[in-house]
């Protein structure tokens, strides 16, 4: 959730870490430097002392060999017996507990020697050396001026200082102490250092391990490691100084001290964690208060994000009210004046949604309203749809705006009419379109008040205008209760006045148009082809000479499933405004030529005559499916009469009359529907590639008694003969006309008095017993 | 008196002791007595070395009469004071302590060890060498003090004056064992021999073959001067 508390949480994260980050940075790298410049200093610290103890060991043996040489006693018995110059020594080894003591005489022959030896249960024992009565190896000490030396005895080293045992000037011999160099110093000086430390001698070239402070008993691995170190090779887990000891003779002495780096850093790594410990925690609490802050800053905004949801719930009542001087405070007083200006701003909207801007009445969502309440109520009242006469003719010769004035106008005389009496309201629905509801007022009184009120004509800008209403009355509950179906009996009423001329017309029954079957059959009509509630009735037509069917004519029927059997004349129209009529002419086609092959098999030539909607005439491909059914159905084009109505070609007479044409060519006997009713000209009559008219039924069925029909009939015969075509006849509902139309001459007859529009079974049972040599028809032809 | 002029007086008084002291068996002027012998020592570079002990021991029997000169051997001035004497067997030897304070003079590491205290202006004639020996001699309290003594068994032993001379008035004349010695001669047993007969007025000369060693000047390392002021 990217939301303002958690983003400036984050920024607090991001940059609570980057400080961190860098605070543990610098001090990673301060200690490591600490750490390199401390491991450093121990390590010289280490040397020091190492030098400083050796140093310390050598003047302290020299310091007590030059004076234990001056001693009176040992120069007594310098020269004596060896076992009393022993006693001496020794007791002067005593007293530094040096590990080795000598005395070696003025001709370089080792008199006396006493050494330490370990035993192995840790205790020691002074022994005579093994040198003594040897000559000493090293007679060049006694020039050297130099007192301090290392000396080997076999294994053992010793660190050794030599004084001159001297009478006066005579010298009588040298005396020397040493202390060995071994475990114990190793270890003296790793409880000093925490060091390691080893002690390595130089050989004949080769190192040898003299001792160590470890107890190790890998001594070669010990040598090993230390003869690397001594080279200044030292492995990375270990931290390690060295120091050369060399006598000016071949003696070389190493000192190794080292130690396990990760021992030494053990104790900056305690730091460490205590530090990681101190930055956990300093981060814990400053992500928790930077939560907090977080938090602050977004509360007075989420209170806002809160009312903001409560505004648009439509509440305008309740405010804000943060006590924060900030950015934040204003936002929340400006999120008030905001909803107070919102408020205002939606009741002008309000107000314009439920008034006519021109005249400042209500409108029609009031309308809905007060009818609900007076529906509720079940309160009785008139509603009168009025309607300002001739404002078109306003509009159009002084303009809109003097409309306007006069629609303005209206308004007014109704209102004042409201005012003054007890119509209750008055409501413009817009333009010249007015409702008034009345109460408890018989419907004369109100029309004549409106009438009244309408009767002074209205003077604007030196025109005289009168003022005419007319009027669509609907009364509830007479009417009906319904406040819908109330406004609609009301227009059908206004509707019915403009047909009729008349001023005022009371809803009744009877003006209903069936509007709302008619919208229902436009969603049924698609259904109904796949439902199979389409059936195809034909109509005879009959041979006037022969008095014989030769011809049917295909009509659909539609079975509604709840209207029941719905009249062509009703969905045809609304099949052609859907676009429908294209799949319902087709359907008509493929039946009627099914159709035709039925009869065929029972030896009934019949020419099929099928309408075609204008709509057909219009499809691209039309041409190539009419040829194509025919060919799978193998059935001759001859057969086949496309009944085309008169306006149909009148609409686009040129396609029109290329696509007939095509027909024509291909064999199709092409017949020109509801002759007489399409206003078509004779010039365009010359043109059609028809074969036949068919004459309106309007003109037929009343033959018998209007003259004027028996003229037009005559003459269409007479001129369709003249121009080469045939005539057919419809609407024949009596003897008479099929008579007298057979006496002048037209070829086929259609009507109720042959045969109604029978489904195909029905007629296939009549045209089989018509067949049979005694026929009702031929009683009639008789009677003619 | 400073600490200067102390030494100054008491090596001229060294000086008239040593010519004084030497009169029996020696002779002065080898033109004065006709059996005076005399003998030069001289250094490798040809240098009159002094101070340095000549003894003549007969070796055809010569019956000698014995010199037994009473030898004093002073400490003066912290020192050994001759650093070289010499004396004939069973001489009696007195040490003198000159010194305001103590000495414990000793000698060790040889068969004539010996080693007593001796205090202030005290002499001391304790010790007995009736063997002839190179006694070397030091002083437990003060380290850098050194003397020798050198005992022979013949009467005729002097030291050479400052002009590397010793005369010897020898009364048997014969064969002699002419010795020169100095503890600071680099040269066997410190010494250098040479057997001749002894005529009158004859003369030998020693030249040493390598350089002297330095001779000890008594003088403590440390300037430890605080007993002087008392005097």
């Amino acid at each position: 959730m990217r939301s303002l508390q958690n983003k400036i949480f984050l920024f607090f994260v991001l940059l609570l870490l980057m400080v961190q980050a860098i605070a543990f940075w610098t001090l990673y790298s301060g200690n490591k430097n600490q750490e390199a410049a401390e491991i450093n200093n121990r390590l010289t610290t280490a040397k020091t002392i190492f030098t400083e103890l050796f140093e310390r060991r050598s003047e302290y043996l020299v310091a007590f060999a030059e004076t234990a040489a001056k001693d009176y006693g040992l120069k007594e018995v310098f020269n004596d017996d060896t076992r009393s110059l022993l006693v001496a020594l020794n007791n002067h080894r005593k007293r530094i507990d040096a590990d080795l003591a000598m005395t070696i005489s003025a001709d370089g022959v080792v008199t006396g020697q006493l050494q330490r030896h370990f035993l192995d249960d840790e205790r020691n024992k002074i022994q005579q050396g093994v040198e003594s009565g040897t000559a000493f190896r090293f007679t060049q000490w006694f020039d050297s001026g130099q007192s301090s030396h290392l000396y080997t005895i076999d294994e053992d080293l010793y660190q050794v200082s030599l004084s001159p045992v001297t009478v006066g000037t005579k010298t009588l011999g040298w005396v020397a102490f040493g202390f060995q160099i071994d475990q114990r110093l190793a270890i003296e000086f790793m409880n000093i250092t925490n060091l390691s430390t080893d002690f390595i001698v130089k050989d004949n070239g080769q190192w040898r391990l003299i001792a160590s402070s470890t107890n190790d008993e890998e001594s070669s691995e010990e040598l090993a490691l230390a003869e690397r170190m001594i080279q200044g090779i030292i492995p990375e887990k270990y931290i390690a100084t060295h120091s050369l000891i060399t006598e000016f003779d071949e003696q070389e002495v190493g000192v190794v001290m080292y130690g396990l780096r990760a021992n030494f850093v053990a104790l900056l790594q305690e730091q460490w964690w205590r530090f990681l410990i101190l930055a956990a925690l300093t981060l814990f609490v400053s992500l928790t208060s930077a939560y907090f802050i977080a938090a602050s800053i977004s509360r007075p905004i989420k209170r806002l994000v809160a009312q903001a949801k409560v505004i648009a719930s439509g509440d305008y009542q309740q405010t804000v009210t943060l006590n924060d001087n900030n950015e934040i405070g204003q936002l929340a007083d400006e999120f008030n004046h905001m909803q107070t200006a919102v408020l205002q701003r939606e009741e002008a909207i309000k107000h314009h949604g439920n008034h006519d801007s021109l005249t400042g009445l209500p409108n029609r969502n009031v309308l809905k309203k007060i009818l609900k309440k007076y529906t509720e109520q079940q309160q009785a009242f008139v509603l009168l749809h009025l309607n300002l006469s001739r404002l078109k003719d306003v509009n159009d010769t002084l303009g809109h705006d003097v409309g306007d004035e006069v629609i303005k106008e209206f308004a007014c005389r109704l209102q004042l009419l409201c005012e003054t009496n007890q119509f209750k309201n008055l409501v413009h629905l817009g333009a010249d379109e007015f409702i008034l509801l009345v109460t408890d007022l018989d419907l004369d009184t109100i029309v004549a008040k409106i009438q009244a009120a309408l009767e002074s004509t209205f003077d604007y800008q030196g025109i005289s205008l009168q003022l005419q209403a007319r009027m669509g009355i609907a009364a509830s509950p007479e009417h009906s209760n319904d406040a819908k179906t109330l406004v609609q009996m009301a227009d059908t009423a206004l509707h019915h006045t403009r047909d009729t001329g008349k001023l005022v017309q009371v809803y009744q029954s009877d003006l209903d148009v069936n509007t709302v079957e008619r919208l229902n059959l436009i969603n049924d009509l698609k259904q109904a082809i796949p439902a199979g509630e389409l059936e195809l009735h034909f109509q005879p037509k009959m041979n006037l000479k022969s008095r014989v069917i030769t011809h049917v004519e295909a009509l659909v029927r539609w079975q509604h499933p709840h209207l029941g059997m719905v009249p062509p004349d009703d969905f045809i129209h609304i099949a052609e405004q859907t676009g429908q009529i294209k799949a319902l002419t087709r359907w008509v086609f493929t039946t009627a030529l099914a159709q035709f092959n039925t009869w065929k098999t029972l030896d009934l030539e019949l020419n099929v005559a099928i309408n075609i909607s204008a709509e057909n005439l219009k499809e691209a491909d039309f041409h190539q499916f009419i040829c194509q059914s025919l060919m799978n159905a193998n059935v001759p084009p001859e057969k086949v009469t496309l009944e085309v109505t008169e306006s149909s070609v009148v609409d686009n007479p040129e396609s029109a009359i290329k696509l007939l044409s095509a027909f024509k060519e291909h064999g199709f006997k092409i017949s020109i529907d509801d002759y007489g009713t399409g206003y078509s000209s004779l010039a365009q009559l010359k043109q059609l590639p028809v074969h036949e008219l068919k004459i309106d039924k309007s003109f037929v069925q009343r033959l018998e008694h209007d003259l004027d029909d028996q003229i037009i009939v005559r003459s269409t015969i007479e001129l369709a003969h003249n121009m080469g075509l045939y005539v057919v006849a419809e609407g024949i509902e009596d003897e008479f006309s099929l008579n007298w139309l057979a006496e002048h001459g037209c070829e086929l007859a259609q009507g109720y008095y042959i045969s109604k529009p029978k489904p195909a079974n029905e007629l296939t049972t009549w045209l089989l017993e018509q067949k049979k040599p005694k026929a009702p028809i031929t009683n009639n032809e008789t009677n003619t | 008196m400073n600490n200067k002029s102390i030494k100054l007086f008491l090596l001229l008084g060294l000086a008239l002791l040593s010519t004084k002291g030497y009169s029996e068996n020696r002779c002065n002027d080898a033109s004065s007595n006709k059996n005076c012998v005399q003998i030069l020592v001289e250094s490798n570079t040809g240098q009159a070395l002094k101070d340095l002990v000549v003894y003549l021991e007969p070796l055809d029997g010569q019956l000698l009469e014995p010199n037994l000169e009473h030898l004093v051997i002073n400490q003066e001035g912290r020192a050994f004071s001759p650093y070289i004497s010499v004396s004939q067997v069973n001489s009696d030897v007195n040490f003198v302590n000159k010194d305001d304070i103590t000495h414990h003079i000793y000698s060790a590491g040889s068969e004539n060890k010996f080693s007593f205290k001796i205090k202030s202006g005290e002499t001391n004639a304790s010790v007995e060498f009736n063997q002839p020996a190179e006694v070397a001699m030091g002083c437990n309290i003060h380290d850098w003090m050194s003397g020798y003594l050198l005992v022979v068994n013949t009467p005729y032993f002097a030291k050479t004056n400052t002009q590397g001379y010793a005369y010897f008035d020898i009364t048997e004349l014969g064969k002699y064992k002419i010795v020169v010695w100095h503890p600071q001669m680099k040269s066997t047993d410190n010494r250098m021999i040479q057997e001749a007969s002894v005529l009158p007025h004859s003369q030998f000369s020693f030249k040493l073959k390598n350089e002297m060693a330095g001779i000890p000047l008594q003088e403590s390392d440390d300037d430890f001067d605080f007993l002087s002021d008392y005097e």
